[in-house]
């Protein structure tokens, strides 16, 4: 019988989620034993206690309302005017928040006792006004943000270039991150286990960090520069600090390597930081004269249109950073963004 | 298996007396040229902040991403050395870049057009918190760190020490 129920739910199009609303989103993954990240082990609706009336009078309420609108892929959050320098910490905080909140707010990834990881650029020792590690308002926006949604620790960490200990302070990531509650561990080399990459074209396993895989949730929090040998480094190439062994490997070809990476850890949200850019000299900058101030923050579930969003933001077309291309020819996204609808918010 | 066993050390043997192919290994008169570079601090108030590095062919190590471009222009090997002053963190970067046509070139890559221009080595040029110059086959990049303000004479007195280190353009 409650098969026959399921299947008539599936007829008239009801999820799990339309027969209780207090069921997670489409996209929403349930913690701990659920399965791995990034498949969804959506409870069933046989395994909740409808009764035949509660089941009538729901479906009956679906059958006549309109067909629910498909949750966002995309997100863009801009600021109408530029913040003066003292401001750009507040202006990066509404940001995050705006952009996240446009795609159903952090609720719809993170739920009560959750264990995210948070992974923003945090490869250089470099200050936040060079713009080579994402934004530290960003990041502390993130995490504030999953405490409220519920989540039961946050971490935040990366496989820096620089030493961790320089990048982690003179970025302001690790005092952000922990004002808002986050641990912020320097990655332990002991952690970094050879995972097989599946489905991976140009490594086939990697040293990947067990932290990061283990977590319930990966957050990217990239910020977007121009990077001398793959044109930009935005949120594929961001993954790379979740990797150990020889990275520079993986620039003798980047594009296929990224998106095997990007297809392994595929992350349930994407942010990424433009409200400085660096327009130059990437990824190692240092000079302010490279950055520029765009003011924007774009968030999305899929990472390939977030960087192929990104792209435009550097003057590229998404097609010329080769990650993005691959990862829209082998299907992990689809870097014809606009094609998503993505929702545009000024503050 | 005696055979295999006396291959093996011979191996091991030879691999410990051929130069390294690590930074930490770069052949003595090189490192001894490039250490001689790198000031001892006094000159611009500061002090040597840890040990100098040295890479060559583990540039990634130091700049993943960004080494890719260094070695397709020549680079030869890098000395690396933090200060600290009383006002600012400085670090000093001493690219050698094998000739001084592919120092220019690295140099003229990364320049940014926005800069101020510094009469120290070739084409020197600052902007907040950096200055880069050329010098023979080195290109020089020095970066502070400041809450305070005030590094840039700092950071303009440790690039002529290190010019004068240099000395007049040699290959």
């Amino acid at each position: 019988m409650l098969r026959s129920l399921e299947a008539i739910g599936q007829t008239v199009g009801l999820t799990d989620e339309s027969v209780c609303p207090t069921l997670p989103s489409k996209d929403f993954h349930p913690c701990g034993a659920g399965g791995p990240r990034g498949r969804p082990a959506r409870q069933s609706i046989s395994s909740r206690l409808l009764t035949r009336r509660q089941f009538a009078i729901t479906a009956a309420a679906a059958a006549a309302a309109p067909a629910p609108a498909a949750a966002p892929s995309l997100a863009i959050a801009r600021a109408k005017v530029l913040a003066p320098p003292e401001g750009i910490a507040e202006e990066a905080r509404r940001l995050a928040r705006a952009a996240v909140d446009s795609l159903g707010g952090m609720g719809r990834f993170v739920s009560r006792g959750c264990v995210v990881w948070v992974k923003p650029n945090i490869g250089w020792d470099r200050r936040p006004e060079q713009a080579a590690c994402s934004c530290p308002d960003v990041v502390a926006a993130i995490v504030q943000m999953c405490y409220q949604a519920g989540a039961g620790k946050v971490i935040v960490g990366d496989n820096p270039c620089a030493p961790a200990e320089r990048s982690y302070m003179r970025s302001g990531i690790r005092a952000a991150a922990e004002k808002a509650g986050a641990q912020c561990p320097y990655m332990d080399d002991r952690k970094f286990r050879k995972m097989a990459i599946r489905g991976g074209r140009a490594i086939r396993e990697w040293e990947v960090y067990t932290g990061i895989v283990e977590a319930d949730r990966l957050i990217n929090v990239a910020i977007a520069k121009q990077h001398s040998l793959c044109a930009a480094t935005l949120g594929m190439k961001n993954l790379m600090g979740a990797i150990g062994g020889d990275r520079n490997r993986f620039h003798q070809n980047i594009g296929v390597a990224l998106a095997d990476l990007a297809g392994f850890l595929r992350p349930q949200l994407v942010v990424l930081d433009a409200v400085r850019i660096l327009a130059a000299n990437g990824p190692t900058g240092g000079n302010l004269s490279d950055v520029r101030r765009k003011g924007t923050i774009a968030a999305g579930v899929d990472q390939v249109a977030v960087d192929a969003f990104g792209a435009t933001l550097l003057g590229l077309a998404p097609g010329d950073v080769p990650y993005v291309a691959e990862g829209n020819a082998r299907g992990l996204g689809t870097m014809n963004f606009e094609s998503l609808a993505p929702i545009r918010v000024e503050i | 298996m005696i055979r295999a066993m006396r291959a093996l050390l011979c191996i091991l043997v030879l691999a410990a007396l051929l130069p390294g192919q690590q930074g930490a290994a770069l052949p003595r008169a090189l490192r001894a040229r490039l250490a001689a570079l790198l000031p001892d601090g006094k000159a611009f108030g500061g002090k040597p902040a840890g040990a100098a590095a040295y890479y060559s062919t583990d540039l990634y190590k130091y700049i993943d991403g960004g080494a890719e471009a260094y070695h397709q222009r020549g680079f030869v090997a890098l000395a690396h050395r933090e200060y600290k002053t009383a006002s600012a963190e400085i670090t000093v970067d001493i690219y050698d870049m094998g000739r001084a046509a592919n120092a220019l070139d690295t140099f003229r890559a990364e320049r940014s057009p926005d800069c101020r221009a510094v009469a120290i080595g070739a084409g020197g040029y600052a902007a907040e918190g950096m200055l880069n110059f050329t010098g023979g086959r080195y290109y020089v990049k020095l970066l502070a760190f400041s809450q305070a303000g005030g590094a840039a004479a700092a950071l303009e007195t440790a690039a002529r020490n290190i010019s004068g280190r240099i000395g007049p353009a040699p290959e």
